[in-house]
Order: C-alpha cells, then structure tokens, then sequence
C-alpha cells in the first residue's frame, strides 16, 4: 500500500528502503504504468499496474 | 487492415505473414527477419532465450505501427516476435510492410523495426560455450 498520491518515485523509494540490493538494477529501469512508459513523477491512481522495466537487449 | 501483431513461441512463419498483408492494391512487400546468429562480441553462441512482458510488448508494438502508418501512410503491416528458446538460424523477429511503392515501404519497416529494438519490453539471453547473460541495448 502506498500513500495517497503517491508517485512512481516514491514507490521507488520505498522499495530500495525495504530491499537496498535492488539498487543497481533500478537505477536503469525505465518505469511504466499500465503499459506505456511514464516519467518518475507521475502520480499513481487505485489499480494502476506500475512495473520497473530493465534495459532492453538490442543488436543492430 | 488492421496490423497483425503475434508474440509466440513457436516458430515465425514468414510465408503467412507475407500472405496476410498482400492485396491487388500492393506494388512492393518488405520483409526484414531477425535471425539467431552464432556469434557475439567474441562469444560462440549456443542458442538465445528471449523474454517478454507480453502485454506491455503488444501495446508498444502497435503503437510504434500507428506511428509508421501515420507518417508513411502504409496500411499493411505485420509484426511478429518470437520468445522462449531460439536455436542458430532461426527467426526471432519479421516485419512485414506492404504498400503501392516501395520507398514507403523500406522506410516504415526500418522505422518498426529500430523502434521496436529500443522500446519494447523483450529481453534477450544469449547463451554462450563460456556461460550465460542478459543483453543489453
């Protein structure tokens, strides 16, 4: 449970508090809420799906 | 038409992709396929493993299509990607654009096809002779 108004950034916060080793794979993350990929200061809503995406394998 | 869009673990089928955007209307059909290579950065390559975020993956998918369709005005598009093991040789990737001439074409499916390697959440594993990694962009 987050607070009310609560952002992408502050979820952030409070998971690196709990679980400090996730550090080094968040920092790269980009975030997305429900499927499309947002800023960190966006606020989440009731039921929003936020998910850390870990960069993306390429080629060229 | 609508844009296919497939995400699956069994083998792409180029054949039916090429079919399924032909119309009397088409003057030229571009296909790029992405296949498994067996080396990478100096590795000898075993086989890929490839991950997704398969509802997330569709959304971008068609968005980056609505994109290309916007400013190319290609109308007939296929996109499919393959995920889960994928041996030497075999196809991980097809875009598939057909339109009345040719340079649209070209163009909208190198547009897909960049976008889709920086965008979509699909994750690629390469499995080597000396181990194992994620790759990254």
């Amino acid at each position: 449970m987050v607070p009310e108004g609560a952002t992408v950034e502050d979820v952030q916060a409070t998971l690196l508090a709990r679980c400090p080793r996730l550090q080094p794979v968040i920092a790269r993350c980009k975030c997305a809420v429900n499927r499309s990929y947002v800023p960190a200061a966006t606020v989440l809503h009731e039921q929003d799906e936020l998910v850390f995406i870990p960069p993306i394998g390429g080629g060229r | 038409m609508e844009p296919i869009i497939q995400l699956t673990r069994d083998p792409l089928d180029r054949d039916a992709l090429v079919a399924a955007v032909s119309h009397a209307s088409v003057g030229g059909i571009v296909v790029f396929e992405g296949v498994v290579r067996d080396h990478a950065r100096g590795k000898q390559i075993r086989y890929l493993e490839y991950d997704v975020y398969e509802e997330m993956a569709e959304q971008q998918i068609r968005t980056i299509i609505n994109e290309a369709q916007q400013r190319w005005g290609v109308e007939r598009v296929a996109v499919a990607h393959r995920f889960g093991r994928l041996e030497i040789g075999e196809a991980s990737v097809i875009i598939v654009v057909a339109s009345p001439h040719r340079a649209e074409a070209f163009d909208a499916c190198r547009y897909i096809i960049d976008t889709l390697k920086t965008t979509v959440p699909i994750w690629k594993k390469e499995v080597a002779i000396t181990g194992e990694e994620w790759v990254e962009g």
